[in-house]
């Protein structure tokens, strides 16, 4: 089962993305700040970090570096606020694989698709990547 | 081969199952996947998973390893293998970790893996085997101390932080066997130099249980790499650090100490270890400049003063032998006598930066309630089109909505005394606009139990808009209710006291709470800065209250600052502009 861990203070946003994942059968947790997430992250294991910039006691980014320092592979993806966009370019070089807008640009929809696109294995892109690979004469035809 | 099934079959069936919680179904029917498509990783990701989920973990590191030899061309795949080995390194015992890397190396030297994933693969543990001959061959040379000098020579010419990774790898592992103090020593620095702070304190630790004798050195680097990583879980578990622990210290470690207690808030043990120092500087002025800049940034300004006539009568003292360090105290002389300059500049920049993240923050805070509104809506939307809609749904979400709006009504509404353009200009009386703020809360202030005092002259006069002069007070005792309700005092108190002396108007709040830490006092006027949690907002807690009271007060020509020698709950001190006066200027700011 796939898990994802979702750090921010806003509980009134966490919340919906949290059950959003549920109608698509993702399990979620939350954080409701840097500190908390990034024990959390130490002592589980998830498949993709959903990560808010401004928090207070341990900011977005510190809490992206520790992470990073952990693992170097798991998912994060960052949401922010436009206002930050700046900063985007600092994380990426810390490493995230993508980053969603908050604000009048919101989108839960945008968001539950780029968290699934990078959970499924199998998405119709990977698949189709997959089958190419595949030799041909594999389905003995 | 042939097969009735395609993968995407398999994959819909076996993610069907594993749903609806079938784990051992899944497991066969990703075996069958496995028969027949004997070359798709996936299926190998997916059966080590369904282990995992069976806490079956020497099976799943089974399962993993195919998928591991099958990614050579899509190794991008290598984040699951790479979130699998995470895992199994927590769930597995040391020797079951060694068993998986053998495998793995096994495969590695078939030739089964790719280079690329090879140099992925070093990035999450380290092997002899991925060491080439002439690395190995170093690696071995570190186990004797007698090699030092050429060792050190080929890492002064590294870059990669990787081999570095490996030699303390290398190190950490084979420490038990070898003795080579000084080269361990020589890796710790590197290490650090490196910022491979895990690896560097794994050493440390491990040289550290070897020597039972204390070593200031290393423990001094122990606690740097603990601050620089802001958490000490390895020295809470090595040492007891108390009282008893600041006086054993020398001054080195005590040094350390100061930002360990700092970082711990405990500013009783951060004062005694201060205090512990002021002994060691004695006799010993680099001691004695570290010890004065520690007092300034703790804004000890009268220690540190104290410190400074003490450098100074050192250095006299010397002053024969040596000339130069009479410079130095002229210098520093001179940096006092510039303080004063810098903090009008430097409230220019402050003024600049504080506009800055006062938009950032406003259209941070904006597009939060806009979010959560968004979120809310769209949920709906989707629950909808599942056909998931509960009886309650609608009600939460125009629920949501209406709270949200509010939530910015309110914030837009805290702006209102700064931005307000109808603003009075009227003669009002001090005493009874304060008191009436105070009565107009009695209600609240009586059902928290907190008891309040106006005294002083009650014949003082301003000029200006009374609603906004409300403003400072409805936010300062709103604050100091808080602060005394979250600290659950029982005889709350707040005072209020006016006077005024030959320039200006002075008011004097204070209150029985649990006041400001040090460390927040510079950032408490700054426009969203808040300590509350931001999950309650009960009157703001967004972090404008003070931020207002400071503007507001600048438009009344006057000052507030932040007693920072009071100790039994929070002081303010506000400064007033009498008007009749016009001789009187605003010499120094007093935000910081």
């Amino acid at each position: 089962m796939n898990k994802v861990l979702i750090i921010e203070d806003e509980l009134d946003t966490a919340y919906p993305v949290k059950e959003a994942l549920g109608l698509v059968n993702v399990e979620a947790e939350i954080a409701k700040d840097g500190e908390i997430g990034l024990q959390m992250f130490k002592e589980n294991t998830y498949d993709l970090v959903l990560l808010d910039l401004k928090m207070p006691r341990m900011d977005g980014e510190t809490v992206l570096s520790e992470i990073r320092k952990i693992d170097p592979f798991v998912d994060v993806i960052i949401y922010t606020n436009y206002s930050e966009f700046a900063d985007i370019k600092k994380l990426t070089n810390i490493g995230i694989d993508g980053y969603i807008n908050k604000g009048p640009e919101a989108d839960l929809n945008e968001l539950i698709g780029a968290i699934l696109s990078k959970l499924a294995p199998m998405s119709e892109e990977e698949i189709a990547k997959l089958i190419k690979s595949t030799p041909n004469d594999f389905f003995g035809e | 081969m042939n097969s009735e099934y395609t993968q995407n079959q398999y994959a819909n069936e076996i993610y069907q199952l594993r749903y609806q919680g079938f784990v051992d179904d899944a497991i066969n029917k990703c075996q069958e996947a496995i028969d027949n498509y004997p070359e798709n990783n996936f299926f190998y990701k997916i059966l080590g998973d369904l282990f995992v989920q069976k806490e079956l973990y020497i099976e799943a590191s089974k399962s993993y390893i195919k998928q591991l030899v099958l990614i050579n061309e899509t190794p991008e795949y290598f984040k699951h293998f790479a979130r699998f080995y995470r895992l199994f390194e927590k769930k597995s015992s040391e020797e079951d970790i060694l068993i998986f890397q053998d495998l793995i190396i096994c495969e590695v030297k078939k030739g089964k893996i790719s280079n690329e994933i090879i140099n992925k693969l070093k990035t999450i543990f380290f092997h002899e085997e991925f060491a080439d001959k002439n690395l190995l061959s170093w690696l071995q040379k570190t186990n004797n101390d007698s090699n030092l000098v050429e060792v050190k020579n080929y890492v002064d010419d590294i870059e990669n932080d990787n081999i570095i990774r490996s030699m303390l790898t290398w190190r950490i592992k084979d420490i038990d066997n070898t003795k080579c103090n000084q080269t361990d020593l020589y890796f710790i620095s590197i290490g650090e130099k490196f910022l491979l702070y895990d690896e560097t304190l794994a050493l440390l630790k491990k040289v550290h249980s070897k020597n039972p004798k204390k070593n200031p050195t290393l423990i001094r680097t122990m606690f740097r790499i603990c601050r620089k990583i802001q958490n000490y879980s390895v020295v809470e578990e090595l040492f007891e650090i108390n009282s008893q622990y600041i006086y054993n210290s020398d001054f080195n470690i005590q040094y350390e100490l100061v930002y360990y207690f700092e970082f711990k808030e405990d500013n009783e043990l951060l004062d005694l270890t201060l205090k512990g120092m002021r002994n060691s500087a004695n006799n010993s002025i680099p001691i004695a400049r570290t010890l004065y800049n520690f007092y300034l940034k703790f804004n000890k300004f009268e220690e540190a003063s104290e410190v400074s006539n003490h450098i100074r009568a050192l250095a006299d003292k010397k002053k024969s032998s040596d000339g130069r360090i009479d410079e130095q105290i002229e210098s520093e002389r001179g940096v006092w006598d510039k303080l004063q300059e810098l903090v009008s500049e430097q409230e220019h920049n402050r003024q600049m930066i504080a506009l800055r993240d006062l938009l950032k923050g406003f259209s941070h805070e904006l597009g939060q309630p806009v979010t959560n509104i968004r979120y809310s809506i769209q949920l709906y939307e989707l629950k909808s089109k599942a056909g998931k809609i509960e009886s309650e749904s609608v009600d939460h979400l125009l629920k949501t909505i209406l709270n949200q709006t509010e939530r910015i009504g309110k914030l837009l509404g805290r702006f209102r005394p700064i931005v307000s353009s109808k603003s009075e200009n009227v003669e009002f009386n001090i005493f009874d606009r304060i008191n009436e703020v105070f009565e107009n809360l009695s209600a609240r202030l009586k059902a928290e139990g907190i008891e309040y005092h106006l005294n002083g002259d009650d014949n003082l006069y301003l000029l200006g808009d009374p609603v906004q002069f409300d403003q400072v007070f409805y936010n300062l005792i709103l604050n100091s209710m808080q602060a005394i309700s979250d600290e659950n005092i029982v005889n709350g108190e707040i005072n209020v006291l006016i006077a005024k002396n030959k320039e200006a108007i002075l008011i004097e709040f204070k209150d029985n709470g649990p006041g400001i830490p040090k460390e927040n006092t510079k950032k408490i006027f700054e426009p969203f800065y808040t300590t509350k949690d931001p999950s309650v907002h009960h009157d703001g807690g967004e972090g404008l209250g003070l931020f207002i009271v400071w503007n507001v007060i600048k438009m009344f020509s006057g000052h507030i600052m932040l007693d920072n020698s009071y100790h039994k709950g929070a002081k303010f001190i506000i400064s007033l502009l009498d008007k009749e006066d016009e001789k009187y200027e605003q010499s120094i700011n007093y935000r910081r």
